[in-house]
């Protein structure tokens, strides 16, 4: 067990070494979220930016940039050639599975943490509410742990980059509703108790999908 | 909410045609998947015979 | 051929069923079962849509446990009958789509409804349409099946999740739910189950005759290779 979680934390150093030595993937994702931000504001009219509206502008943003790291993730370990090492480790696939899932939510969790201020600022919402780091956590973790999977599914079949957000956005769809009307709760001012449920819907997610996922993730890698 | 019952049986008639215009589709292209199949056993047995006479 | 000539019986004796129950229901909805009083006439949609709806479901059902067994065994039947259900399942989950809205329009004025159950199925359409594209996007065949199989297992494991999720989505945010009529009576649940079994016949029927053509398939190209081969010695 212990052994395992060394090994995990072996592939993650390697992420995020990789990361640091060329800062590829993050700034590209928080560049890309800031344009969806943007992009989405010009449809907007000043009026229209309550929280409800706001959130969701938010998770528009931090889906789509979710998509693009995702697909990221396994595209520079194909094209690299790492994808083939990683495999012939003498080690369980659920390792492989969850070293990955946790560069990915690093990575996520830092580009979230630069863009959150910023979208505030933005779309002029009255308060920072500490809620939203919570709600984005817990959102992180449940996209990056079907995420990971279908990324390295969608990295070995044909038209890979429309493959990941077709198979990912309709099974997130949980985690995105949930972390839309947390944070539009959030940004309103709303108490805990309201969000609760909200929360509830995530925490679900992501402990069924980190025990799930792993069990199926070595027919993925199969050759 | 209409009260009276003559006013909307076009959508009614709309549903259930499209319902069975689909499966009928449907059934459609798994019988022309099924002649096509035949036809490949067909080609496929002439093969075998000719081959069987050499 | 013996065993090709049973199947036929039987699925013919399947036909047989499936006919009778299926003029039955078309009877109960268009004669026997008296108009809902609030609807009106439209809402005999009720009596398919929501059979479909069902089967639909069983359907991805099929597709779960086909998928897993496939994992376990790598026999390549369950995966053809995982992918055969998926299909019959996403020509049901399509008609359930287009009836709602012909069932919407005339009742609430809208053609589509945001209610916890259109919206549900929209989204278990877009997860199977999914299963579909991954198996003709792989680069071979055990590829495309394993992982078919694996998006087949995640999916349905989502469902439970994504109805959670849109229905307390729905408490917050009330549209005109598609109710059912408020207290089936007698007639109405009558007409509903027999519909029910007629299309659970349906399905059956259908999948039946998918599976065996995929099987049918496999096994003329098994042969054609064989043939290839021997061939190419000769």
């Amino acid at each position: 067990m212990k052994e395992s979680a060394g090994k995990v934390l072996a592939i993650t150093r390697k992420d995020i070494l990789s990361e640091m030595r060329t800062k590829e993937i993050v700034t590209s994702i928080v560049a890309f979220a800031l344009l969806v931000i943007v992009v989405v504001s010009l449809a907007l009219d000043p009026s229209e930016r309550t929280s409800a509206v706001a959130a969701g502008v938010l998770w528009i943003a931090f889906t789509f940039a979710g998509v693009l790291g995702l697909g990221r993730s396994f595209v520079m370990e194909k094209d690299k050639g790492c994808l083939q090492g990683l495999m012939l480790c003498p080690v369980d696939r659920a390792v492989i599975y969850f070293g990955k899932m946790l560069s990915t939510v690093i990575f996520m969790l830092v580009v979230e943490a630069i863009i959150l201020p910023v979208f505030v600022i933005l779309l002029d919402q009255p308060r920072f509410p500490p809620h939203l780091v919570l709600i984005t956590v817990l959102a992180t973790v449940g996209f990056a742990a079907v995420g990971t999977l279908f990324s390295a599914l969608s990295v070995n079949t044909k038209a890979r980059e429309v493959m990941l957000p077709l198979l990912f956005l309709p099974v997130a769809s949980p985690v995105i509703i949930a972390a839309i009307e947390a944070s539009g709760l959030a940004l309103a001012g709303g108490p805990w108790s309201e969000i609760l449920p909200w929360l509830g819907v995530m925490v679900a997610f992501d402990v069924i999908f980190l025990a799930v996922s792993p069990l199926v993730f070595e027919f993925v890698l199969e050759e | 909410m209409k009260g009276t019952t003559m006013d909307n049986w076009e959508y009614l008639v709309a549903a259930y045609s499209i319902i069975w215009i689909a499966i009928a589709g449907y059934v459609f292209t798994l019988s022309r998947k099924q002649k096509r199949l035949w036809r490949e056993i067909e080609s496929l047995k002439a093969r075998m015979r000719g081959k069987g006479e050499d | 051929m013996q065993i090709l000539k049973n199947n036929v019986l039987s699925t013919n004796a399947l036909f047989a069923l499936m006919f009778v129950t299926m003029t039955a229901a078309l009877f109960l909805v268009f004669v026997y079962v008296p108009t809902e009083a609030s609807m009106g006439i439209v809402q005999r949609i009720f009596y398919f849509h929501v059979p479909l709806a069902w089967v639909a479901f069983i359907a991805f059902g099929i597709v779960f446990i086909g998928s897993i067994l496939y994992l376990r065994s790598s026999n390549r039947k369950w995966d053809r009958l995982a992918h055969s259900s998926a299909e019959i399942g996403m020509v049901f989950t399509s008609l359930v789509l287009i009836t709602g809205p012909i069932w919407a329009k005339p009742v609430w004025g809208v053609w589509w409804t945001w209610d916890a159950r259109l919206t549900t199925t929209l989204l278990l359409w877009f997860i199977y349409h999914g299963y579909l594209l991954v198996g003709s996007f792989a680069s071979d065949e055990s590829q495309g099946a394993r992982y078919s199989a694996v998006v087949g297992i995640i999916g349905f494991v989502d469902v439970p999740i994504v109805a959670l999720s849109i229905v307390l989505w729905g408490t917050q945010h009330p549209e005109p739910v598609m109710s059912e009529p408020g207290g089936l009576t007698g007639a109405m649940l009558l007409t509903l189950m027999v519909s029910l079994a007629a299309f659970t016949l349906l399905f059956a029927y259908l999948l039946i005759h998918r599976v065996s053509l995929a099987l049918a398939a496999d096994e003329l190209k098994r042969l054609r290779q064989f043939a290839d081969e021997r061939d190419y010695d000769g």
